[in-house]
């Protein structure tokens, strides 16, 4: 990207050439930071559900003035002398438009008139949903969509883009994210050679299935831009820890202190609530299926009002593993973002490798430690949450 | 869990970190997609028509509205 970037300074300024970026990320706020990092000062469109249908990046395409394809693969050597100091006439064919109208004028039509609900309809209407930001109605059509044609990759992919967004997300259910990987995986078992559907489910997955860090460069990036004097992106959903790391071996944990192995912190009942989501190596993977990637979010739950105390201390998870599998660490560490009281969700992931290398289910037992605040500011403790992880079987 | 509701995005947006300028994250939930099938594009072609949102949700740019200009269309992931 930087190449083109640099390639193309003079011929934006000149008025001879428009760039225009598309990122097919799920998470806008990374790619923005990325760009302004970079200096990237051309627009960037925000492509999450693949509605540009690409199966890889990086993807260079010229368009002339007619809005006619000129190259799919560009190549920044030449785009002066094969496509700007070229003519080209204007197509004979115009191009199928647009349906006109407001979104809610053409949702009404679809709806007023569906002559026999097909798969463009449901398509189309969940496309438009989304538009308006109805996205549990947009998710209903998608899913009736994907009953009337269950051999459809993208509708999967569409599907797990849409439970992610939910997830990160305030109106989050617990399986959200599982729900994601389980249909990203879909997607990609219908469609294997789909590099933009793999390389999402390798970006939550286990380090051995990753061709590379996904998000290495956000600390640097993250520091440039403050040292620059200029505005962060906002965040949409932190960084988990395995988007930062690159393929390796999982290495057993070396020798670790458990925690409270006498149970002697106070565990009141039903204060947390845990979802957890497991990532699984992509088909045809590098680690021949031995790793899982394993997400958790604790969140604050029940009748009492609690506040993680962020000032106090970070909160820490204990993992108690079944026999023969193994992690990298039993102790995970999460450091809450606020700085003062704070109700955000805790977010952690860890990787397991099996006896054998054969992924086998089972259950995790586990333990937070966490310093909260319950019922308003008076009383605040350090505390105790028992949990279990079900890993399911491998699908 | 907090969440800011707010008009045109599909869900609430939960707040993750202090420093979040929540409108700015609001606006760019829900603002993909056309109402058209996506389609390969192919070279001598006119491109399907795209109507896509920028990162930061401030505008919506389609393919339609470049007519008349040379353009470059950079597909990339920043990972």
């Amino acid at each position: 990207m930087p190449v083109w970037h640099e390639k193309t300074k003079k011929l934006r300024e000149s008025g001879k050439l428009t760039v225009i970026g598309i990122a097919q990320e799920q998470h806008p706020d990374r790619c923005l930071l990325f760009a302004r990092w970079q200096g990237i000062d051309w627009p960037i469109l925000w492509d999450p559900f693949n509605m540009t249908g690409t199966k890889s990046v990086l993807r260079a395409t010229l368009i002339d003035e007619h809005g006619v394809v000129r190259a799919l693969r560009a190549d920044p050597r030449t785009i002066e002398s094969d496509f700007l100091a070229r003519t080209f006439e204007a197509p004979k064919t115009a191009a199928n438009p647009l349906p006109e109208g407001t979104q809610t004028e053409l949702i009404e039509k679809l709806r007023a008139k569906p002559d026999s609900p097909t798969w463009q309809y449901y398509r189309a209407l969940s496309d438009l949903l989304w538009n308006t930001g109805d996205g549990d109605r947009a998710m209903a059509a998608l899913k009736a969509y994907a009953k009337k044609n269950p051999k459809d990759a993208a509708v999967q992919w569409r599907l797990g883009v849409a439970f992610r967004m939910r997830h990160d997300s305030g109106e989050r259910h617990d399986g959200d994210f599982q729900a994601a990987l389980d249909h990203w995986r879909k997607g990609l078992d219908l469609d294997p050679s789909q590099y933009i559907y793999r390389r999402r489910i390798q970006q939550y997955g286990p380090r051995l299935d990753k061709p590379y860090p996904f998000y290495p460069w956000v600390a640097e990036a993250t520091k440039a831009l403050k040292a620059r004097g200029e505005e962060l992106p906002a965040m949409i959903a932190p960084l988990s820890s395995t988007e930062l790391v690159g393929g390796g071996l999982v290495r057993p944990a070396e020798t670790e202190k458990e925690p409270d192995p006498e149970r002697s912190i106070e565990a009141p009942a039903k204060l947390l609530a845990l979802d957890s989501a497991v990532a699984w190596s992509t088909p045809g993977d590098r680690d021949g299926g031995v790793g899982a990637r394993v997400h958790l979010v604790l969140r604050p739950s029940g009748n009492r009002v609690l506040l993680w105390d962020a000032e106090a201390g970070p909160v820490t998870v204990w993992l108690e593993l079944p026999k023969g599998w193994s992690t990298e660490r039993r102790s995970l560490r999460y450091d809450l973002l606020g700085t003062d009281r704070a109700e955000e969700n805790v977010l952690l992931d860890f990787e397991i490798a099996f006896p054998d290398g054969k992924p086998v289910p089972g259950t995790i037992k586990a333990y937070a430690l966490y310093y909260a605040c319950l019922d308003g500011p008076g009383e605040c403790r350090y505390l105790r949450h028992d949990f279990e992880i079900v890993v399911p079987k491998r699908p | 869990m907090r969440g800011i509701a707010t008009s045109g995005c599909p869900y609430h947006v939960a707040m993750h970190s202090v420093v979040i300028p929540a409108a700015v994250v609001l606006v760019l939930i829900g603002l993909a997609a056309p109402a058209a099938e996506a389609a390969e594009p192919r070279v001598g072609e006119l491109h399907p028509e795209l109507r896509l949102p920028t990162l930061d949700g401030t505008q919506t740019i389609s393919l339609r509205s470049l007519r008349g200009k040379r353009v470059l269309l950079l597909q990339f992931a920043s990972w």
